[in-house]
């Protein structure tokens, strides 16, 4: 029997779910580029061997070296069998496929997973099996980590372990990533010395975007002298800005609208910025609605502190900042914890306990309604059901945990005598204790199949609750889908989101980790800093942050130094104010799938559930005034861009960069160049394309 | 039997006298000159099995009043007699119990061998009015159920439950979808309802389907969107139609028309240009039509949106409307705590409901359109100090000329705690299922059985048969 083999090489282009580092999409490995600078292009060859430097670049070979590439040499026969062989690169997989006439496609016909080091591959087949045969390169991720296995030989580290070096919670990635942004780069395993490199101005500003209230001239020279990795490690050591403190600078006469006022501030020029976004993140993870016309609502220095546990706690361990909401007046005045008493009779009650933080501390603030994977995917029983988290059994029993919970101290400071002494106004600036004289007592099944004896103080039993739901596994999944969506991406991978799962629990101590290393994980992860053209690939931006991001690019500043903001307006215009959320459910939900494609498709925009026929267009006004400085108090400094006007095209360039990030695609880039050519004066020129960006698809959507 | 005849074609729609078809108008939806969209169910159903109704000009609309939260409803409507009724609500609901005097005795006694006397909340009077003379009635102990279940077999775990029962988001969803399995619906059963009948309305980028309280499930997911918007007024753009904008409109608009291949900025650039080119159309069109001469109190947040309900029916004309549902809210039920607010909270509702009621009258559309209310669950009989938690059954109302007024239709449960209703804490199992009450209003509509069965409520079949037996509750005249 004759056979035909016909070797057509060679590669696939890797996804990013198998995990290669990609900044600029291309396809290729940001190692592999680094380490050969080859231009990766389909139509450059470096090295003259017939295969393109983007073909080599993926199939991870020298693009310089002719003799370095990946190709399917003759078979050898032998009896029955047929042998085919290949220099194949450590790390990377292979796939022998043959064409299949009768199917019109090409089928696997064998499979081979990465060597550890670069070999002689050998595959024997029946050789009756004969055919057209190719050779496709493959990345895999045997870890998850977002690095393929191919790159974690380069750069020395395993593909057989997530974690990181030393059980810091730093995955091999980030690892990676700060040898790469030192001064020293990062020596590969054959001894290759990577420089430095640091992000390009782009790249800074998109980081900015997700991780603060916007970039600025400041900030992007920040990050592009420290580096991503360097710039989050500076943001953990800068003094934290408090809200109260933002109220106190504010030099604003006293009043409810105080402590919004001092928000605005701080989103405005705090410098601990990422400590700001992600304290506005837990706040709307743990909601409280300040609404006036309450004792909560009507008392900024109240609404302060209760921001504040975000503020001074956004690195630190949520079990500190859940321990906090959960004794703070102003969550026990909006969940009705505060003031919860006992069952009135422990034989025939006819007054129960208020199951209403009960039920939301483990739905909403810790576990949610079902038991999640790792990767965020709900856990199934013998019969393929999704497992609920809880019961209302459950509910009950937590309700009787939290009683006797009520001020310690009434009457402006002085230590309370029971739990009915009667506070009001400044005595909720003080923590909650748990009174043991209407603490239920009795022994309680609680959450995570946890039993209290009875034998506890109120005290005690409160702390047992919070601990049983740190430890329940589906928190870190729960709780990292919530941030990953306020800052990065609205649909995560089940694999990113199980990168960032993981980094809750730290291997060295087994503790849980700090809230820093969350997000650092979330904000470094490969799939975040690889372009991809995935059409779900990113979020809506929050009117809110964009609005900020307006203000910080274009210095909003106020002659007396106050910054203030018409609030009742933005809540309106946008359907969002920090602090306001209209429920305990947050300003949008989660799993909020805009009607059409996405709900098709599975997919979410929690952002997109403010997205009104009314929101629309008045947010859009209320960008159009803003930019005219009508209805903001202070104004713009403009004078970088004003310097522009005869240059157009770098002015819409300039205002792309602090918007975008540079993302505005070129037709849209024209059109605006087109407007603001189309004006007469400079300062409407400059209006016109800082106005237009902001209403850009690119500057509305993170991706 | 229902009578078909060929759809008339739309272009002639408005050029009819308004005027005089609408002084005949009647309750009937289903046995008077109705006739097939043709369209409809060879489309939907590949077959002429049903019947959507079309009787030429007619319009009809819902109008859905959420009550968000969970309406503590015992406190709304309540046994108030002193031989049973009365002392069994006062033993079970202890401090929370209203006085007597809080409640007028309003209706028949219930059917022997009851014999209780429901009262309604003094705040409600506007309520009572319509109650009394006949154009509203109440619907008893109905909440969210897959099928109909039985406290042994929730003690057993063997009933089948909706998903996340007692959950404000998932109850809220349930009852808006009528998918209580179902915790990532596709679509609502208003939007369901709204795919069945929106050929019935003519070219408009106004969606039939209008929300005065932002985003829902109940409108959303069918082939026409939700209109979202505020009850203040329809905006647009700043400056969008004035000349100065000129060179930043063409900007914005070749924005729009972009092709996008990030489905977030597709998705954005496509609500964002409907929304343009909708705020439009609707401006023009309540500017075409007189105000409402309906008085409003326009410090009550429910009765602000009823209104901008009201202008917007009374523009049907212009909108080529004769199908419409709307969906208004009112949060702030989730009594934990403070439920001394709650009577105030039902005079807002019933002085809203009142007001938009008369508007109705004023327009002459009081036949045409259906109030009702729904709300997360009902909340438990026994209260945890000040307020209430979580539950389930609850008494929801509707208003209109069409209603069967003046009387009560599911049962209304026994207070008496530990009863076989009783799941704990009075939180009741509902003995009207959602889709039973949704059923009623959906072949009020103009839907028919068939397709009620089939395509907007398929868990209904499980309480109830639609197709042999019509009207699962009948509190809706449908051959008036």
């Amino acid at each position: 029997m004759k056979v035909l083999i016909v070797v057509i090489a060679l590669f696939a282009f890797p996804s990013v779910l198998f995990g290669v580092v990609d900044f600029n999409g291309n396809g290729v490995s940001e190692f592999w580029e680094l380490q050969y600078k080859g231009t990766v292009a389909n139509d450059f060859d470096s090295d003259n061997d017939g295969i393109s430097n983007l073909a080599e670049g993926i199939a991870g070979t020298d693009p310089h070296d002719p003799a370095s590439v990946l190709a399917l040499g003759h078979p050898s026969f032998d009896g029955a069998e047929v042998r085919f062989s290949w220099s194949a690169e450590a790390g990377k997989s292979y796939r022998l496929e043959r064409w299949d006439p009768a199917a019109n496609s090409w089928i696997e016909a064998a499979s081979i997973l990465p060597l550890s080091i670069a070999a002689i591959q050998t595959v024997t087949l029946d050789r009756l099996d004969g055919g057209i045969f190719r050779l496709v390169s493959a990345d895999v991720d045997m870890d998850g980590d977002g690095l393929s296995a191919w790159e974690e030989i380069l750069i020395g580290t395993s593909d057989g372990s997530a974690a990181g070096v030393n059980g810091s919670g730093e995955g091999d990635f980030v690892t990676a990533l700060r040898a790469l942004e030192s001064e020293e780069g990062l020596v590969l395993s054959n001894g290759t010395r990577l420089d430095r490199r640091l992000p390009s101005e782009k790249e800074a500003a998109r980081f900015l975007l997700r991780a603060s209230f916007g970039p600025t001239d400041e900030s992007i020279e920040e990050v592009m002298s420290m580096g991503l990795t360097g710039w989050i490690d500076n943001q953990a050591t800068i003094s934290t800005t408090r809200l109260q403190t933002s109220i106190a600078r504010n030099a604003l006469p006293i009043n409810s609208s105080r402590g919004r006022d001092g928000w605005w501030r701080s989103a405005n020029i705090a410098p601990d910025q990422l400590r700001q976004r992600m304290a506005y993140a837990l706040s709307q993870i743990l909601v409280v609605n300040f609404q006036g016309g309450s004792v909560i609502g009507d008392n900024y220095l109240i609404q302060a502190r209760y921001y504040d546990i975000f503020t001074t706690g956004a690195f630190g361990s949520y079990r500190n900042i859940l321990e906090k909401v959960t004794y703070s007046p102003a969550m026990g005045f909006y969940l009705s914890h505060l003031n919860n008493r006992k069952s009135d009779d422990p034989v025939n009650p006819t007054r129960f306990p208020d199951e209403n933080f009960a039920r939301e501390i483990m739905q909403l603030f810790t576990i949610g309604l079902w038991e999640l994977n790792w990767d965020g995917s709900r856990k199934l029983d013998q019969d393929g059901n999704f497992i609920p988290t809880y019961g209302n059994q459950t509910i009950t029993e937590m309700a009787r945990v939290f009683t006797g919970m009520s001020h310690s101290t009434t009457n402006n400071g002085r230590a309370a005598t029971s739990f009915y002494d009667v506070a009001r106004g400044n005595d909720y600036l003080y923590d909650m204790k748990v009174w043991d004289e209407e603490h239920e007592t009795g022994p309680k099944s609680i959450v995570n199949g946890v039993q209290l004896d009875g034998s506890q103080t109120g005290e005690e039993e409160v702390q047992a609750a919070l601990d049983a739901l740190l430890e329940h596994p589906s928190l870190p999944p729960f709780l990292s889908r919530l941030l990953i969506q306020r800052f990065t991406s609205s649909n995560p991978s089940a694999a990113y989101l199980a990168r960032v799962s993981r980094v809750w629990l730290d291997d060295s101590t087994g503790e849980s980790a700090d809230l820093g290393e969350v997000i650092k994980a979330i904000l470094l992860d490969p799939e975040i800093l690889s372009a991809s053209a995935y059409q779900y690939r990113g979020k809506v931006r929050e009117p809110i942050i964009r609005y900020a991001s307006l203000a910080r690019a274009f210095n909003l500043a106020s002659e007396n130094g106050k910054y203030s903001t018409n609030q009742p307006r933005l809540n309106d215009d946008f359907g969002q104010f920090p602090m306001l959320s209209p429920s305990v459910f947050n300003f949008y939900l989660p799993d909020f799938a805009p009607e059409g494609e996405f709900r098709m498709a599975g997919m979410v925009s929690p952002e997109l559930q403010l997205a009104s026929l009314s929101q629309l267009l008045r947010s859009d006004s209320q960008f159009a005034a803003s930019v005219e400085e009508s209805g903001v108090s202070g104004s713009f400094d403009l004078t970088t861009e004003l310097a522009l006007v005869n240059e157009p095209s770098a002015l819409v360039e300039r205002v792309d960069l602090l918007m975008t990030g540079g993302r505005l695609k070129a037709d849209t880039k024209v059109m605006i160049l087109n407007a603001v050519q189309s004006e007469v004066t400079d300062l409407e020129k400059v209006r016109t394309a800082i106005y237009l960006v902001s209403q850009s698809m690119e500057c509305i959507v993170l991706n | 039997m229902y009578r078909f005849k060929l759809m008339k074609n739309k272009q002639q729609y408005g050029r009819v006298n308004r005027r005089g078809f609408l002084g005949q108008a009647s309750c009937s939806a289903i046995g008077s000159t109705s006739l097939l969209s043709s369209l409809i169910n060879l489309r939907l159903t590949g077959s002429l099995a049903g019947a959507d109704t079309d009787d030429g000009e007619d319009y009809k609309a819902l109008v859905c009043v959420f009550l968000a939260g969970g309406n503590d409803s015992f406190n709304m409507l309540t046994p108030v007699d002193a031989s049973q009724g009365y002392p069994e609500y006062l033993a079970a609901r202890g401090d929370v119990a209203l006085p007597q005097t809080d409640f007028t005795p309003i209706g028949d006694t219930l059917p022997s061998p009851d014999g209780r006397t429901l009262g309604l909340n003094v705040e409600m009077p506007e309520l009572k009015a319509l109650f009394d003379s006949g154009k509203a009635s109440f619907i008893n102990n109905v909440g969210t159920l897959v099928e109909p279940v039985t406290k042994l077999g929730i003690q057993n775990q063997s009933a089948n439950l909706p998903l996340g029962l007692y959950s404000h988001s998932d109850q809220q969803l349930h009852w808006q979808s009528g998918l209580p399995t179902n915790r990532s619906p596709l679509n609502g059963w208003g939007a369901r309802l709204a795919d069945l009948l929106d050929d019935l309305n003519g070219e408009s980028q106004v969606s039939m389907n209008v929300s005065l309280a932002g985003t829902n499930i109940f409108q959303s997911g069918g082939s026409s969107s939700v209109l979202s918007r505020g009850a203040s007024n329809i905006p647009e753009i700043r400056q969008w139609n004035r000349w100065v904008y000129r060179h930043k409109r063409t900007a914005q608009e070749s924005i729009l028309d972009a092709q996008y291949q990030n489905a977030f900025e597709r998705s954005f650039a496509t609500s964002k240009k409907n929304a343009i080119a909708a705020s439009a159309e609707y401006r023009a069109a309540l500017e075409s039509q007189d105000p409402i001469i309906t008085e409003f109190n326009t410090s009550n947040t429910l009765a602000i949106q009823l209104k901008a309900v009201a202008e917007t029916i009374s523009a049907r004309g212009p909108l080529s409307k004769r199908r419409q549902t709307f969906f208004v809210e009112l949060g702030g039920w989730d009594h934990h705590n403070g439920l001394d607010d709650h009577p105030a909270m039902l005079g807002q509702v019933s002085e809203a409901v009142g007001q938009f009621y008369q508007a109705m009258v004023d327009l002459e559309l009081e036949d045409q359109v259906t109030l009702f209310t729904a709300s997360d669950f009902g909340r438990t009989l026994t209260p945890n100090g000040n307020g209430t938690d979580h539950a389930w059954g609850g008494n929801q109302f509707v208003v209109g000329g069409c209603v069967d007024g003046g009387k009560f239709f599911g049962d209304y449960p026994s207070l008496d705690l530990g009863n076989d209703l009783d799941t704990g804490r009075g939180r009741f199992i509902p003995t009207t299922s959602v889709d039973e009450y949704i059923a009623d209003l959906a072949l009020w509509m103009g839907v028919s059985a068939t397709n009620v069965r089939d395509l907007v409520l398929p868990n209904l079949s499980n309480f109830h048969d639609v197709v042999e037996s019509g009207a699962p509750l009948g509190f809706m005249k449908m051959d008036g």
